[in-house]
Parts: C-alpha cells; sequence; structure tokens
C-alpha cells in the first residue's frame, strides 16, 4: 500500500509536469524521427526531412523551456512562439527545468535532445548560469541546432567563443540591456529625481550586471544619488517582498524621490505600488521599471508609474525564423547571426493603450507576415529583410502594421 | 514575587534581541530609526510572517519539515484572487483555505503512509504545487485592487495577527496536541511509549500549518496587492524567513512562550533587514550580515545553555556535598 501510494505520488508529479508542457507533446514528432537527414545547407549540416504542409514546409520538433507562470512578459513572447510554430509546421515541445540552476537546465536541455527536438531556442538562461558551453557540445554532439535569446554575448567573453565554434549553433537575440536601465534612470532625471533607490536582479546575473551599468549611467549624466538597493530574492519574488521592500526605503530614505526597478517587476511592482499609496507618496516619489507589468496600463494612468520599458518579446520569434529557414534547406545567412532587438518604451498612459491594442495580443507578427519570411514561400525574402523587420520593431511599427492589415 | 521576577525575566529575555539590534542601528541611524513610523513599518511587515512561522512551528516542533506549504499557500492565492474577481474579499478568503484544507488533509493522509523524510516528500509536493498553481494562474492577472486589499492594512492585519497568536498560544500551552508535538520532537520512542500517536499528531500539526499558511497567505496578498504562482522550488525562498522566525523562537523558549519568541524572531529579521537596507549595505554583503547575526546567535545560545547546565550540576554537587556532610 505505502509503495503503490508513493509511486502515485511520483506518478502525479510526472503528470502534473506533462502538464506543462505544450498542448501536443502526446503526439508522435511527425518531423524525422528515424530518418537519415538529408539537408546539409546549415553549418552544422543537418535538417529535417519529415513531412510537409500545404506551404511546402517541412515538420520539426523545436524544444524550449516551460514558460512557468504567466506574465506580461513571458506571455507575449510564448503566445507568439506558438502562433510562429503552428504557422511555421513546427512541434513545439516545452520541457521544465526542474531548479534553477546549471544543473537544472542542462538536464532540461537533455531532456529536449532526448525528446528528439531537432532545434532548441534558449532564452539567457545558460547566460546566467554559465553554461554556454556545455549547451553548444550538448548540441554539437547530438546534431541539434541551438539559438539563444536575450542574451548577448561578446568577443573575448568566452560564450561568443563557445557559440562561434558550435557546429549547429544558429543565432543569438538580444537587447541593449544597459540602454534599458538608463532609459528608465534618465526618466527619472529628466522628471527632476536627485535621490533614488533600486530594485535589481540578486549579484552574479549577466542581465542585471548590464542593467546596474545602464543606471550607473544614468546617475552620472544626471548628477543622481544611489541610496540603496535591494537585490534579496526572498523579498524581490513576491508582491508583498515588494510592498516590504519599499516600506523599508521610505522609512531609511525619506528623502528618495525615485525608484528604478531593474529587474523582477513582474513580482514586485504592485507591492511597491501599494506601499506608495498607502504612504500617500505617489506624486512625491517617482517610479520606472524594466520589463512589463500586467497592470502597467492602470498604473501609467494613475500617475504612480512613470515609465516601463519592456516588449522585448520577439527575440525568440527572429531566431524561430532564422531556424525554420535552415530547417527548410534555405538558410537566411551562412553566418552565425548576432541580432539585437529593439526595446518598447512605455512613456505614457497613450502609450500603454496603443501597446495594449496592438502589441499585447500575442501576434505581433501574424501568421501570414511569418510566412512571408520562410524563402519556401517568399523567394524574394533575405537575412537583409530579417534584419529590417528586427530593426522595424517600434510601437509605431506595430500600429503600422495592425492598421495596414485591417 | 517569584512570579513577577519570572515574568520580568521572560519579558526581558522577548525583547532583549529586538530591542539590541534595534538600539544598535538606532546609532547608526537615529534619524531613520528613531521614529514610531519605523517601528511600526516593522512591525506591520513582521505580521503575514509571524502567522506562517507560527504555523509552522507545530510541525518543526513535531520534528516535521514541510517546504511545500510556501507552494500550498502560493497556489491558495492564486486561486483566491481568481475568485475574488466575482466574489470579493470573501472568493480570497474562500480559495485560499480551500486549498489549504484540501492540501492538508492529503498531505496529512499522504504523511502517515509514507514513512520517507519529510523534507524529501515536501519537494515533491513544492514541484507539484508549484506547476497546478501555474496552471490555475494562466493568463489571469494576479493583481489585487486596492478595495480588496482590505485584510492586508491596519486595523485588519492587526486583528488577525491577534488571534492566530491567540489560537497559536492557546494550542501551545492549554492543549493536548500542543503537548503531543513537544513530546514527539522530545523523543519519538518515549512519546509514543506514552500513549502519543504519530501519525495523528504530525497529520494534525500539517493541517494546522497549511490553514495558519493560507491565512498568512490572506494577509500577504493583501498586504502586496498581488501574487504570482511560482513553479520549480522557486517558492520554497518564502518559506526560510518563517524557519528562521521559529528558529530563534525556539532559542527563547526557556524564557518565554514560543509564541512570542516567534514573535521576536520574525521583528528581530524585520529589523535586520530595515537596518542593513538603512545602512546601505551592499546586497551581496547583507546575506552575510544575516547569516554572522544567526550564528552569533546560536553560539550565544549555546553558550548560556552550557552556563545554565554548569550551573545546575554545581548546585548538585554542593546539595550533595551538604547532604554527604550532614549524614557524617
Amino acid at each position: 500500500m505505502k509503495k503503490l501510494l508513493a509511486l502515485l505520488l511520483a506518478l502525479v508529479m510526472v503528470f502534473s509536469l506533462a502538464a506543462c508542457s505544450g498542448g501536443n507533446d502526446a503526439e508522435e514528432p511527425s518531423g524525422n524521427e528515424g530518418e537519415e537527414p538529408s539537408g546539409n545547407e546549415g553549418d552544422g549540416g543537418e535538417t529535417p526531412s519529415g513531412e510537409t504542409d500545404e506551404n511546402g514546409l517541412v515538420s520539426w520538433k523545436l524544444g524550449m523551456m516551460d514558460p512557468g507562470a504567466w506574465n506580461a512578459t513571458s506571455g507575449p513572447l510564448y503566445a507568439q512562439m506558438e502562433a510562429a510554430c503552428e504557422a511555421l509546421n513546427v512541434e513545439l515541445y516545452y520541457v521544465v527545468a526542474q531548479e534553477n540552476s546549471a544543473e537544472g537546465h542542462i538536464a532540461a536541455i537533455q531532456n529536449m535532445i532526448g525528446a528528439d527536438c531537432d532545434g532548441i531556442i534558449l532564452l539567457n538562461g545558460p547566460l546566467v548560469q554559465g553554461i554556454v558551453q556545455q549547451v553548444a557540445d550538448m548540441c554539437d554532439e547530438a546534431g541539434v541546432y541551438w539559438s539563444l535569446s536575450w542574451t548577448k554575448i561578446e568577443e573575448g567573453d568566452g560564450n561568443y567563443e563557445a557559440c562561434m565554434n558550435s557546429e549547429y549553433f544558429v543565432s543569438t537575440t538580444y537587447e541593449d540591456d544597459v540602454h534599458s536601465a538608463n532609459w528608465c534612470t534618465n526618466l527619472l532625471g529628466e522628471l527632476g529625481c536627485t535621490q533614488l533607490c533600486e530594485i535589481g536582479f540578486a549579484a552574479g546575473n549577466a542581465t542585471g550586471d548590464m542593467r546596474d551599468q545602464g543606471v550607473q549611467q544614468g546617475l552620472e549624466e544626471y548628477s543622481m544619488e544611489l541610496l540603496a538597493e535591494e537585490r534579496d530574492q526572498t523579498l524581490t519574488s513576491t508582491s508583498d517582498g515588494g510592498k516590504t521592500i519599499m516600506d523599508r526605503f521610505i522609512t531609511s530614505y525619506p528623502q528618495m524621490d525615485g525608484l528604478v526597478i531593474a529587474g523582477m517587476s513582474q513580482f514586485v511592482l504592485s507591492g511597491v505600488v501599494s506601499s506608495l499609496e498607502e504612504n500617500n507618496l505617489q506624486d512625491d516619489i517617482q517610479v520606472t521599471c524594466i520589463d512589463f507589468h500586467e497592470y502597467q496600463t492602470q498604473y501609467l494612468e494613475s500617475g504612480v508609474l512613470d515609465g516601463i520599458i519592456g516588449g522585448h518579446v520577439v527575440g525568440t520569434y527572429y531566431s524561430l525564423i532564422l531556424m525554420a529557414n535552415l530547417m527548410n534547406g534555405t538558410p537566411l545567412t551562412e553566418e552565425k547571426a548576432l541580432i539585437e532587438d529593439n526595446f518598447i518604451e512605455l512613456a505614457s498612459y497613450e502609450d500603454a493603450l496603443i501597446w495594449d491594442e496592438y502589441g499585447n495580443t500575442g501576434d505581433i507578427y501574424t501568421a501570414e507576415e511569418t510566412l512571408n519570411m520562410m524563402q519556401k514561400v517568399n523567394p524574394d525574402f533575405t537575412y537583409e529583410d530579417l534584419l529590417a523587420v528586427v530593426d522595424a520593431y517600434s510601437l509605431d511599427d506595430i500600429v503600422t502594421r495592425a492598421e495596414a492589415r485591417a | 514575587m517569584q512570579k513577577f521576577k519570572k515574568l520580568l525575566t521572560s519579558i526581558g529575555m522577548l525583547v532583549v534581541i529586538p530591542a539590541a539590534v534595534y538600539a544598535i542601528f538606532c546609532i547608526v541611524r537615529p534619524d531613520a530609526f528613531l521614529t514610531s513610523g519605523a517601528v511600526y513599518s516593522v512591525f506591520l511587515q513582521s505580521c503575514a510572517a509571524c502567522v506562517l512561522a507560527w504555523g509552522i512551528s507545530f510541525s518543526l516542533t513535531a520534528g516535521i519539515t514541510d517546504f511545500s506549504v510556501a507552494a500550498e499557500r502560493i497556489l491558495g492565492t492564486v486561486l483566491g484572487v481568481i475568485l475574488s474577481r466575482s466574489m470579493g474579499i470573501a472568493g480570497l478568503v474562500i480559495g485560499c483555505l480551500a486549498v489549504a484544507i484540501v492540501c492538508g488533509v492529503i498531505k496529512a493522509i499522504l504523511n502517515s503512509m509514507i514513512k520517507m523524510s519529510s523534507m524529501v516528500i515536501s519537494i515533491a509536493y513544492v514541484y507539484i504545487l508549484g506547476a497546478v498553481g501555474s496552471i490555475v494562474q494562466g493568463t489571469n492577472s494576479m493583481i489585487l485592487t486596492s478595495d480588496m486589499c482590505v485584510l492586508g492594512k491596519s486595523p485588519a492585519i492587526w486583528i488577525i495577527t491577534a488571534v492566530c497568536g491567540l489560537i497559536m498560544f492557546l494550542l501551545n500551552h492549554y492543549s493536548v496536541f500542543g503537548a503531543n508535538c513537544r513530546a514527539l520532537g522530545g523523543s519519538n520512542k518515549i512519546a509514543r511509549e506514552a500513549g502519543v500517536s504519530k501519525g495523528k499528531t504530525e497529520g494534525k500539526a500539517i493541517i494546522f500549518a497549511s490553514i495558519f499558511a493560507a491565512i498568512s497567505g490572506i494577509m500577504a496578498t493583501s498586504y502586496g496587492a498581488g501574487t504570482v504562482a511560482q513553479t520549480g522550488l522557486a517558492s520554497m525562498s518564502i518559506i526560510f524567513p518563517a524557519i528562521i522566525g521559529v528558529n530563534i523562537g525556539l532559542l527563547l523558549t526557556k524564557w518565554v512562550d514560543i509564541t512570542f519568541g516567534t514573535i521576536a524572531g520574525v521583528v528581530t529579521m524585520n529589523i535586520l533587514g530595515t537596518g542593513l537596507t538603512a545602512m546601505g549595505v551592499p546586497a551581496q554583503l547583507k546575506d552575510t550580515f544575516t547569516g554572522a547575526f544567526l550564528l552569533i546567535l546560536m553560539c550565544l545560545s549555546s553558550f548560556l545553555s552550557m552556563k545554565r547546565a554548569e550551573k545546575v550540576r554545581r548546585q548538585a554537587s554542593e546539595l550533595a556535598a551538604q547532604a554527604a556532610g550532614a549524614a557524617n
């Protein structure tokens, strides 16, 4: 009986994890399972040769990390990926990282490889956990194409070399995180703030380091002072933690007139706002933050939030376009692509309304637009065209394209 | 007179740690700490953590380490926030308590059947509850509007904390359940030989922890105006401040009831957190300071215990010598 119950518990756990996976995980891959790859257009040389759809696009399987709980950044990102995968005849396979550690990420990637994924697109996990080289080795050994997103690599940093030396590396997309934090800090400077506090990522986070650099630049540009910072993950991972942090800042630094949330906004912002409202300081302390939040429109309308930068939800999509073209034997470039994509800056309530209407829809790029980026469907589409699409990404671009469709 | 002296000692021991820490920060940053607002803020921050700490105190005393109450709390708040959209504050309360009761009962039943380390099983629960929380959340907004946050504001938050504290005190002092938990924590074998049912007592402690975690979830969600589902082991970070609070409370049990000792522990940690923020200590060093503080506290406690044992031994040998002298 006891053994049976232990087994039952283990099964429940397995099923709960399976429930987090994509909607069609249970299906057998329709791609190249068990078949010899036929293409060799990419550097790695092996592409799927599975069934093709009505557009002539070959079926293949893409592995990604499970997005976990929905938030205003991961939600639109994965919604866009799911929509694009459907259009491109790609089976999306989610794997949960059991723990937020190097080992957890490596195990998850091994699971993707074990599940016969033809390609893998990862966010900044490998960079944060310092396992880019290990990922390169694993993918090269298994013959699986891989891309990164939210990951800036530079010559000499080791990660760049790992990617460039990997036979199966396709691309990385990244945003200028120095710019994002700098934009937030400068906005506070323009609003007349002089004494700031910061909420950020825990130490050792590569993205956090870049954002800190941006904050520092802003402080120098506007001669502002950073009074205190909070990075304690036991606080920054909950909304009540956010309120505690803000209460502590208010208690300790009555002169504080600005707050930069350079990380964990999705968790802490509502608590920060609650604290400001309770202390009736919403007009005295200006707040800017990175990463979109589900209540940003309301906060911008009430004036408790002064600016938010985010919308970096399409980098993985660009990686997918590159990989899908490669899988279909029509690579857009023979080079390993390093693409910088844009943030969306919301400095007013009106901006937020525009984002809500046109950007926060899960299909910033429609199925038709996605198919048009495939050389098999649109032979005239080039790598330069893709770079133009990336470069154009902005609030104006989203609105223009949406209105053209309408 | 003896009773009065004991009461004074208890009060002294209760306030000595938080007061000492507070005094240090008053010296360093008097402008920030010598204000009623600072004290109020620290106590307000401590309410939800105190209730969570009380909840897990019986389990910890009985020897059960259950990390999953935090994941359970998050799942409850996720459901509660969704229900609050249609049912208002009642929805939040119902969601949290319903999850607590269901999870608590299931965990209690499984605990009596699976003979395995509670810590290991609780990690499995954390994964399951985290995944379920994420599924339940879906794309629902997890933010509470200001009018829904009444239970996290004064006076409601004080009243809830006081009532929970009273229940905790009564159960710990006057109930068989409280005594059984202490007996199990002291020695499993002796407790069982004395007729204490391990399964039932642990089961009750697990359900009690679940319910108090749900109450703390209601308070924390109302206090911070929202919640977010957390997958994997991310939710575990919530439980550690409460465990630290209980452990400081346990250190003080020689002098004060664990109910009050836990308050002292949680409040002390919040004073420390606020103080380190006020001092502008770099984030990387805060954990070092907190760890060092806990180590000093443990060492001090061990030292005092040794002193006390030595005093008892000395008194006993003196008595024995006197008795031997009288016999001669």
